[in-house]
């Protein structure tokens, strides 16, 4: 409950100030978010598994969003493009879809 | 990459772990869930021997899910700003195509007119060349025939000197040569040169005390007229005109020497350009004559 208005908190201020964000900066914002929202939804399985512990999670979802930057960091440095952030949204994708169906059996039993 | 082929591939190697053998798909689904949270979870258990804390949420983690949403927020804003940006500058792209070929309009536009254009002046440009062509050889026919263009072809020679020995009464005259130019110009000459000065519509012989001057030009005698004209017929006409009866009695009467041939090329000089002079012009509309002299 506290995590959701958390949530709800963070969003709204994100609207009120409308940060700018450094053009430099710009690249490594989306998949940023696609390795936050991993780690999001790793903790919710997590907590609804019963095994859910704070430093885990916060190690984990700074680690996503620092490795996920880097990556994209690299793969422009190395000349590949988007070709490397691909593969990171890939494996992402994937484990947010199992970590989703984990917590769907979770909530309706099915 | 299904199971079954996974534990194939384990079988005839037990030491190497399941982690490095199972296919990559197989192992992201299945370990989507981090590690982590199980290896604490088993650690606690086997220290403090309790799974209480599994559900426990500290100010830590509502300052990450705060953060999660802070970043999610930021991207949207941040992609919707750039949409705007983006929208913008295609537009102004749009309305800077739109000029510039409203800029090709015009330009083809103008390069229609100039193609008009010049079919306009080439066709005037071939009007007036043949106009031209016209007027030179309107010019060189009235040259020939006004004496202001040399001429050449078939004609006849006669030649007239002082009578010998009979005084200042035997020496030809200006109305002399006259009676000859007439007669000629009567039988049909169309250009006449004597010693060499043309004969123009504006020349006359002049007598200038004992020679006689044309074009400005003294001549001596014996004076050589040339004559251009059909030379089978040129002299018996001459000889039939008035001035030529009235020429061949002079000469006979006071005994001068006359020689006539028919000479098959002759060759009769134009008149020097300065003899040349404007006496009398017309407007090309044809409405006020004006005179120069």
């Amino acid at each position: 409950m506290i995590a959701a208005l958390g949530l709800v908190v963070g969003i709204v201020l994100g609207l009120i100030f409308r940060p700018e964000v450094p053009v430099g900066l710009e690249p490594y914002l989306p998949i940023a978010v696609v390795a936050a929202l991993d780690a999001v939804f790793g903790a919710l399985r997590a907590f609804l598994d019963g095994i859910f512990d704070d430093k885990v999670f916060v190690v984990s979802f700074v680690s996503n969003v620092v490795i996920a930057a880097g990556i994209v960091y690299l793969g422009d440095k190395l000349g590949v493009g988007g070709q490397l952030s691909t593969g990171v949204i890939v494996v992402l994708g994937i484990r947010i879809f199992s970590n989703v169906a984990a917590i769907r059996r979770h909530i309706f039993h099915a | 990459m299904t199971a079954p082929s996974a534990e194939h591939a384990v079988g005839p190697k037990r030491s190497v772990p399941t982690s490095v053998t199972m296919p990559l798909l197989t192992r992201i689904t299945q370990q989507s869930l981090d590690e982590d949270y199980l290896h604490v979870a088993e650690r606690r258990r086997t220290t403090s021997g309790g799974a209480a804390a599994g559900r426990r949420i500290t100010a830590v983690t509502v300052v990450a899910v705060v953060a999660f949403g802070l970043l999610v927020a930021v991207a949207a804003v941040q992609t919707s700003r750039n949409a705007t940006v983006r929208e913008e500058s295609r537009a102004v792209l749009i309305s800077r195509i739109d000029d510039q070929q409203k800029v090709v309009r015009d330009q083809h536009q103008q390069i229609a007119d100039l193609t008009d254009q010049n079919t306009k002046a080439e066709s005037t440009y071939t009007t007036m060349g043949r106009q031209l062509n016209q007027a030179t050889l309107r010019e060189q026919a009235l040259a020939e025939r006004t004496g202001f263009g040399p001429v050449s072809g078939p004609g006849v020679q006669i030649s007239v000197d002082d009578a010998p020995n009979s005084g200042r009464s035997g020496l030809v005259q200006d109305d002399d040569l006259a009676q000859l130019l007439n007669g000629l110009w009567s039988a049909g000459a169309t250009a006449i040169s004597i010693n060499g000065q043309r004969v123009t519509t504006r020349s006359a012989p002049r007598n200038s005390g004992t020679v006689i001057r044309i074009n400005g030009v003294s001549l001596s005698a014996p004076y050589v007229v040339s004559a251009l004209g059909d030379n089978r017929t040129l002299l018996a006409k001459f000889a039939e005109t008035d001035s030529g009866r009235a020429f061949r009695l002079l000469t006979d009467t006071l005994a001068m020497p006359v020689t006539m041939d028919n000479v098959g090329h002759l060759q009769i000089p134009a008149a020097a350009a300065s003899l040349m002079e404007l006496r009398s012009a017309r407007s090309l509309t044809g409405k006020k004559p004006k005179e120069d002299n």
